[in-house]
């Protein structure tokens, strides 16, 4: 913003009647900006969401999406909009390390967190043909084979995906880079560049992978959760086969840093509401997302956690700057 | 109307080209990545001097380096002019007035200075913009730049 | 066959009708206005799409396009003033029945040959894309590096005016591509530290901002002519006989635009010329080309609309546009989560038919709609350019805004307006940089990660047998224009 527009918009700030009463917060329609492209797995659960917190905040609810530069775009707007109340966001693990990967000064500090809102565990899925049949035998052929054997892929570099890779062979006491992770635009075109042979392994989501598995072009093995999901019933966990590890890339509600307290009380308040909805929870469950709500106090202390492991992570792998 | 010389083009692609180039050389090196991110910027800065130099050499354009058409020394060029300025008054004052209010001015000046007379010109450009308003900001939803007009409305 | 069922009832619901009839509507009125463009109104039709379902939304921009390519025509026919660059090729020959006094005989044509045209390009496309994305489910990112030179190459090469030129005007779309994080490397390039430039220059407002933008620069002047059309007699009478008499015309014209619409960017223009091209060398008379002969007209103006569908069999097959429309429909699709690609035929195929059908059944409206617009044209072309101007810029700006919400689109907007200004006035194309801009950032990310994968090793672009074919195609494409310089020289 130029010097000029920040006076003419403080001008403007001083002639509008807003920002009056915070008892009468919301009296006007929100923004939920999604830093991810629509019909993405953050958009799917943020408008899922929306649907109930709609009714529960009493006010229209606008889900907007201003996603590229691998996040940094749609983050840098939440934590940049004035903290009113009326612009939302949808915060993503990326918040915990954007700025340790020198991508952006981002941190979770730069936020309100209000609460997690669902979590989409990771999972291990072959193609059809592929050689491994079930978890075990692939687990046997991740230690024997030379490193490179496999190659992977689900997200950019430094994904949440490509940190689950690196964690599950470290859980098995495998160096973070034994599978190579090759970075893609998203799930559909890993899972094609698969399909065609361009890979031998997906450690996306397997809520991605649903409808090729139907298709049966594509065979999820496992899911990297601590109990296996009801939408994916057959499918078994990596605890099953004695590999300690488990990873979700959570789906959050945030607002920029500096949000009053009784906003903030009031959002937690609706966000909750919202989420125990039998719509949101079905739609959500149905789509094999796991519901999850934990409130402002929770959110901080996990999203510190994960900063850690994930900085850790990183660092194995190279990518901190 | 405003035509370069085929020789400034190519020179132009030139400049760009070392642009191009010199500002790859801030990029860092990523781990186990034997082409990063400065590899394709160089090929296509290096493409664009060689079609440069191509142009340049094949220009048989024997010009002035810039013509101007006569009509764009009128009043025309003034008219061009003030269309991006009307884009760029739009930008500066749209949080302030609001979207309304900015939207007609600009309508309505552009109206004016292609030679409609006032009068009708204001009830088009007030008509457009509230019907603007209307299907972007109240059913799509639009978070449009609320100002003067939309702060007395209320019920918005 | 229950897909085409599950497609027949997302495409028979009254909202997807309407939007359909609304979007030719529009179309055809765009079309028809001289100064603006099929292009220009996908382009602003797109920010309204945005907030659609994606049937409707594909629906909509598909019946734009066809509606606006045939009503182009119109102002080419009746003023001489081609409204679309598709319309050019045979721009003389309907002007010349216009001043013999048969305006309604050239324009009768042209909706008859764009209406069986655009059949036959749509029944292409239902045919083809199906089978040509089972195939393409072999393609990893080798093939993709592949299949984006293929489409660069044929941008640079059958790009109109002067090959350099066009050149030029890919490798700027190649440059604003990389502007943005490189994805692969987490590098921002180009950003001159603006965090809203390291989500990349958002595409729609940039297009926007090259095709509608532009035209108001170009139009902004104060003594514009004011255009007079003269009287249209019967549309139909005679249509009916003359088309079965030239059937040759219309088939080939058909299928000549099939197949040059789906080369990636080649488009509806290009295939209008090189349908002319061949009527007039088949022709027993090809002296009469020009002079208001129906041949070439009948041909060109089938071919065109088939041009216009079968351009989305790259597109939607490989992500690759296969025109200007279709680069921006790329967006679109993206917008809507549906990452074009053979995957979206195994996930989605209902939706893929439904829009097939919408397709349908746009060239269907065309006989209506061509006719009605035909009757109204002479009111059409009266609009005065000081009200209709100022109208398209607002449009411009709020379309820009509503993209991401945010001001900055509007700047991408004027600043791809000056360029696609500048470009035009010095003769530099501005489809090739469209197709830069989509397929540049393509081409980098699929030989990046296919060189990741083969940990540098280039032969890994020549061992799968697709890859190495379609290496060999690109190769023989950059070899045949060098080849038959060198052999005229000798």
């Amino acid at each position: 913003m130029t010097l000029i527009q920040k006076m003419l918009t403080g001008v403007a700030l001083a002639c509008l009647p807003a920002g009056a009463a915070l008892a009468d917060y919301p009296d006007r329609p929100v923004t939920i900006l999604v830093p991810w492209g629509a019909g993405g797995g953050t958009d799917t659960i943020i408008r899922i969401f929306a649907t109930g917190f709609e009714e529960a905040m009493g006010q229209p609810i606008n889900v907007v999406n201003r996603d590229g530069g691998s996040g940094v775009v749609g983050h840098m707007a939440i934590a940049q909009a004035r903290p009113d109340g009326y612009t939302l966001g949808a915060c993503t693990p990326e918040i915990t390390y954007f700025k340790s990967i020198g991508l952006a000064d981002l941190t979770p500090e730069k936020f309100t967190l209000i609460s997690r809102l669902a979590l989409i565990p990771a999972g291990i899925t072959v193609a059809q043909d592929s050689p491994y049949a079930d978890l075990p035998a692939l687990v046997e052929a991740v230690k024997s084979e030379p490193a490179g054997h496999f190659q992977s892929s689900g997200s950019g570099i430094g994904g949440t995906w490509h940190m689950a890779t690196a964690g599950f062979l470290k859980a098995l006491g495998e160096p973070v880079d034994k599978i190579d992770f090759i970075p893609s635009k998203g799930g559909a075109p890993a899972l094609q560049d698969m399909v065609s042979g361009g890979l031998n392994m997906f450690t996306g989501s397997p809520v991605e992978a649903k409808a090729l598995a139907d298709a049966g072009e594509v065979r999820i093995l496992g899911i990297m959760s601590d109990e296996r999901s009801d939408a994916f019933p057959d499918v078994p966990t990596l605890k099953e086969s004695g590999v300690e590890f488990a990873l979700s890339n959570w789906f959050s509600l945030c607002a920029p840093a500096g949000l009053p307290e009784e906003v903030t009380a009031k959002l937690a308040e609706a966000a909750r509401e919202a989420h125990g909805a039998a719509v949101v929870q079905d739609a959500l469950a149905q789509r094999g997302i796991t519901p999850y709500f934990d409130g402002p106090e929770e959110f901080s202390t996990f999203a510190a956690g994960f900063a850690d492991e994930a900085g850790t992570l990183l660092g194995e792998l190279g990518l901190v700057n | 109307m405003m035509k370069f010389n085929d020789r400034v083009i190519g020179i132009l692609a030139i400049l760009g080209g070392i642009a191009i180039i010199s500002g790859t050389f801030g990029f860092r090196e990523a781990p186990g990545q034997q082409f990063g991110s400065g590899f394709f910027p160089r090929i296509v800065g290096a493409a664009a001097m060689l079609a440069g130099l191509v142009q340049v050499l094949a220009a048989r354009d024997r010009g002035p380096w810039i013509r101007i058409a006569p009509e764009l020394r009128s009043r025309d060029a003034f008219l061009k002019l003030g269309v991006l300025a009307a884009v760029v008054f739009w930008l500066l004052t749209v949080q302030m007035l609001g979207f309304l209010l900015t939207t007609t001015l600009v309508a309505l000046a552009l109206s004016v200075a292609m030679g409609a007379r006032p009068l009708p010109a204001t009830g088009v450009a007030a008509g457009l913009s509230a019907l603007l308003w209307l299907v972007f900001g109240m059913v799509l939803r639009v978070p449009l730049p609320r100002g003067l007009i939309e702060g007395l409305m209320s019920w918005t | 066959m229950d897909v085409m069922w599950e497609a027949l009832l997302l495409v028979a619901r009254p909202d997807v009708l309407l939007t359909i009839l609304a979007a030719s509507t529009l179309g055809i009125v765009i079309g028809a206005i001289p100064g603006l463009t099929a292009v220009m109104g996908v382009a602003l039709l797109v920010p309204i799409t945005f907030f659609m379902d994606p049937v409707p939304a594909i629906a909509a921009i598909a019946a734009l396009a066809a509606m606006a390519i045939f009503s182009g025509d119109i102002p080419g026919a009746l003023l001489r003033i081609p409204g679309t660059p598709a319309s050019a090729a045979y721009v003389d020959d309907a002007f010349a029945m216009t001043r013999a006094g048969r305006p309604e005989r050239g324009l009768g044509l042209s909706l008859g040959s764009a209406l069986i045209g655009g059949v036959i390009g749509v029944l292409l496309l239902m045919f083809a894309a199906p089978l040509l994305a089972r195939f393409a489910t072999n393609f990893s990112s080798v093939e993709y590096f592949w299949l984006a030179l293929l489409g660069l190459s044929c941008a640079a090469i059958v790009s109109t005016g002067s090959a350099l030129k066009g050149v030029l005007s890919l490798i700027f779309g190649l440059f604003v591509a990389f502007i943005g994080i490189d994805e692969v490397a987490g590098q921002p390039r180009f950003t001159f530290g603006s965090f809203e430039l390291m989500g990349g220059v958002s595409f729609i407002p940039a297009m926007i901002g090259m095709f509608a933008l532009t035209e108001i620069l170009r139009n902004a002047t104060r003594n514009a002519p004011k255009p007079e059309a003269p009287r249209m007699g019967p549309v139909f009478a005679g249509l009916g006989s003359t088309l079965v008499r030239r059937w040759r015309n219309v088939l080939r014209g058909g299928l000549t635009g099939s197949l040059v619409g789906a080369l990636p960017g080649a488009g509806a223009d290009i295939a209008a010329w090189v349908s002319y091209a061949i009527a007039k060398r088949r022709s027993r008379t090809p002296e009469k080309f020009g002079t208001g002969h129906d041949e070439g007209l009948i041909e060109a103006g089938a071919s065109n609309n088939a041009a216009l569908s079968s351009a989305w069999v790259p597109t939607l097959v490989f992500g690759i546009p296969g025109d200007s429309i279709t680069a921006i429909v790329i967006g679109v699709l993206y917008l809507k989560g549906l990452e074009p690609g053979p995957i979206i035929f195994v996930k989605t195929p209902e939706l893929i038919y439904a829009i097939f059908l919408s397709f349908l059944l746009a060239n269907l409206l065309l006989l209506p709609l061509g006719w009605a617009v035909i009757r109204l044209a002479r009111h059409l072309l009266r609009v005065p350019q000081a009200y209709l101007m100022p109208i398209v810029l607002c449009a411009c700006i709020v379309g820009s805004f509503a993209i991401n919400n945010s001001p900055f689109g509007v700047g991408i907007m004027l600043a791809f307006g000056v360029i696609g200004w500048l470009f035009e006035e010095n003769g530099i194309p501005v489809a090739p940089a469209i197709l830069g801009i989509v397929l540049g950032a393509m081409l980098e990310f699929n030989f990046v990660t296919s060189m990741l994968k083969s940990k540098g090793d280039l032969m890994t672009f020549v061992e799968r047998p697709i890859a190495a074919g379609l290496g060999l195609v690109v190769l023989l494409l950059w070899a045949a224009p060098v080849l038959r310089a060198l052999r005229s020289r000798t």
